[in-house]
């Protein structure tokens, strides 16, 4: 039987044959081969391998190659550790990536060893541009986790300055406002009047101070929300504002918060306290509905017109006329306030068609 | 250490795999890009029955195998296995890949292959040449897991007792250790030593 013969199956297979006898000459290799060198079996059968592809003289070849012969364990040479076995190219004359695997085998009598060479090229590519992609989004992740420290960073700075800075201002205006107080008493009319307004402007000074700093807080706090008491809270909130006429709900409701829901009291009271008349009355509701509790804070002030009503809950939107005093947050801190635990929020005349309607800010909270 | 197994014996053995890796490290260093060293410095033989998970934490890790069957006057497989978090860089360092992820890729699997091959072969040349006896052998194959599944994964009836050679792999500045192992189907660790006793 000649080696055709032994090993015509192989024309049939999607890989490369090449048999080499104990003389290193070739004694068959497949059509496949014959594609991929150009070079027919005819042309080089019985030559030897040595002479063909001077190479495989090179010791990493020729020991291992001469170990299969013996009968010892089949070799596998890759294209990535040196130059394949049998060079080829591909139509675009890049080198083929190959990895070929040398087997003994008993022809006959006789010992040879096949030689099967698999095509890796299209692998390779795959392999390659899967790399890359790889490589590029472990980049582009690495500088946004640089991207997300520096914010981080730049954040605690600008946060460490508007402490500095917050406190500074707190410590000027608390100077500015006991001042201004002394000298409202003065005899002199004109000295009294600006010493009022120093101290209007003071007093926004602080509030804004106070407004940003809480955003700060809200914007920072994570917290879950915990159940409180609703009167606590409102008492804990207008608390700053000492003997005021307020009216508020009988009995007590267990709301879902945290130590920021006293604000939404601060600035509605506190609203109510500096656009409304001396005898200002405030009432606070609240009723229970399934699983929220609705509150509504009161007021029989002057209001706000219909047209300016929908702004209000804007940073820094306050209504028209209202240069008294005032960040402009107020209303915006309640609105953010009320969307963290969940609610909504609307605002309406508290008496309709009246010359001064007043003004009623109703708010949801989760029951606890 | 199984009670019927010479302290002597292990010795032969670890002198024969010595040889053997020897051969394999000459040979990987024809066309490595840095030199590297291999040595075997420790062979233990396990009762596989008593091999349990968590036992001894090297074989339960990870690893990136080449395996090759044999059969002769003994019989088994022979398999050289290394922790898969390492082995990319492993091979990085021998093909001189200078930057990238270290993942063990179809291609970086073929390169192991080859180096797997290398290191299997010295060690089977190195039995056979000095037992003086032939070996036939199947093809060699690439395979994942841990070492403890893939001889607990086994169908033909071997010997309770698995030979495991620690192979430590030094390349540039990387030391990587991987473990050869070899399965013997019943009666043929006795005979691999009675061979090797007759030397």
């Amino acid at each position: 039987m000649t080696a055709e013969e032994y090993f015509k199956i192989t024309e049939l297979f999607p890989v490369g044959v090449c048999v080499i006898d104990s003389d290193y000459r070739i004694i068959f290799w497949n059509r496949l081969l014959e594609d991929w060198s150009g070079k027919r079996l005819k042309e080089i059968q019985f030559r030897s391998l040595f002479e063909l592809y001077p190479h495989l003289s090179e010791i990493m070849y020729s020991q291992r190659i001469a170990d299969v012969l013996k009968g010892g364990p089949p070799a596998i040479f890759t294209s990535q550790l040196h130059n394949s076995v049998i060079p080829l190219l591909l139509a675009s004359g890049e080198p083929r990536i190959q990895t070929t695997t040398i087997l003994p085998f008993r022809m006959g009598d006789e010992s040879v060893a096949v030689m099967v060479i698999e095509d890796l090229s299209e692998l390779k590519k795959e392999v390659l541009a899967y790399r890359k992609m790889k490589d590029s989004a472990i980049i582009a992740l690495n500088e946004r986790i640089e991207a997300e420290k520096e914010v981080i960073r730049a954040n605690d700075e600008a946060n460490l300055y508007l402490d500095i800075m917050s406190h500074d201002i707190a410590n000027i205006n608390m100077l500015v406002s006991g001042y201004s107080a002394l000298l409202e008493e003065s005899p002199d009319k004109m000295v009294s009047t600006y010493s009022k307004r120093i101290s209007i402007a003071a007093s926004r000074s602080s509030d804004i101070i106070n407004s940003v700093s809480t955003i700060r807080k809200l914007m920072e706090k994570k917290a879950p929300l915990e159940p409180m008491s609703l009167k606590d809270v409102v008492l804990s909130g207008v608390s700053q504002y000492g003997a005021i006429n307020l009216e508020m709900f009988d009995g007590d409701f267990t709301v879902m918060a945290d130590d920021l829901l006293p604000e939404i009291f601060v600035n509605l009271v506190g609203n109510s306290l500096k656009y409304g008349e001396k005898d200002i009355r405030i009432s606070i509701t609240a009723k229970s509905a399934e699983d929220i509790i609705s509150v509504c804070v009161s007021d029989n002030g002057p209001g706000i017109s219909d047209e300016i009503k929908p702004e209000v809950f804007e940073r820094f939107k306050r209504g028209k006329g209202r240069a008294e005093a005032g960040s402009g947050l107020g209303l915006y801190i309640v609105k953010m306030l009320a969307e963290r635990y969940g609610g909504e929020i609307n605002i309406k005349d508290s008496y309709p068609g009246r010359k001064m309607p007043g003004l009623t800010i109703c708010f949801t909270l989760k029951k606890g | 250490m199984p009670e019927d197994i010479k302290s002597e014996d292990i010795d032969a053995i670890k002198e024969i795999l010595n040889i053997g890796i020897g051969r394999s490290a000459q040979m990987l260093n024809c066309f490595t890009k840095s030199h590297i060293t291999l040595s075997i410095p420790e062979v233990r033989i396990f009762d596989t029955e008593n091999l349990k998970k968590g036992n001894e934490k090297y074989l339960d890790e990870e690893s990136a195998a080449v395996r090759l069957e044999f059969m002769g006057i003994f019989s088994g497989i022979t398999a050289v296995a290394f922790p898969k978090d390492s082995v990319a860089k492993l091979v990085m360092a021998m093909t001189g890949e200078a930057a990238g992820t270290p993942e063990l890729d179809s291609l970086r699997i073929e390169t192991l292959k080859e180096v797997g091959n290398i290191i299997i072969n010295g060690v089977m040349g190195s039995i056979s040449n000095i037992l003086k006896t032939h070996l036939n052998y199947a093809i060699p194959y690439y395979e994942e897991g841990s070492i403890i599944d893939m001889i607990k994964a086994e169908k033909k009836i071997y010997d309770n007792k698995v030979l495991m050679a620690m192979a430590c792999f030094t390349i540039k500045d990387l030391n990587v250790e991987g473990n050869i192992f070899m399965l013997l189907e019943l009666g043929s660790l006795e005979i691999l030593i009675e061979n090797i006793n007759k030397i």
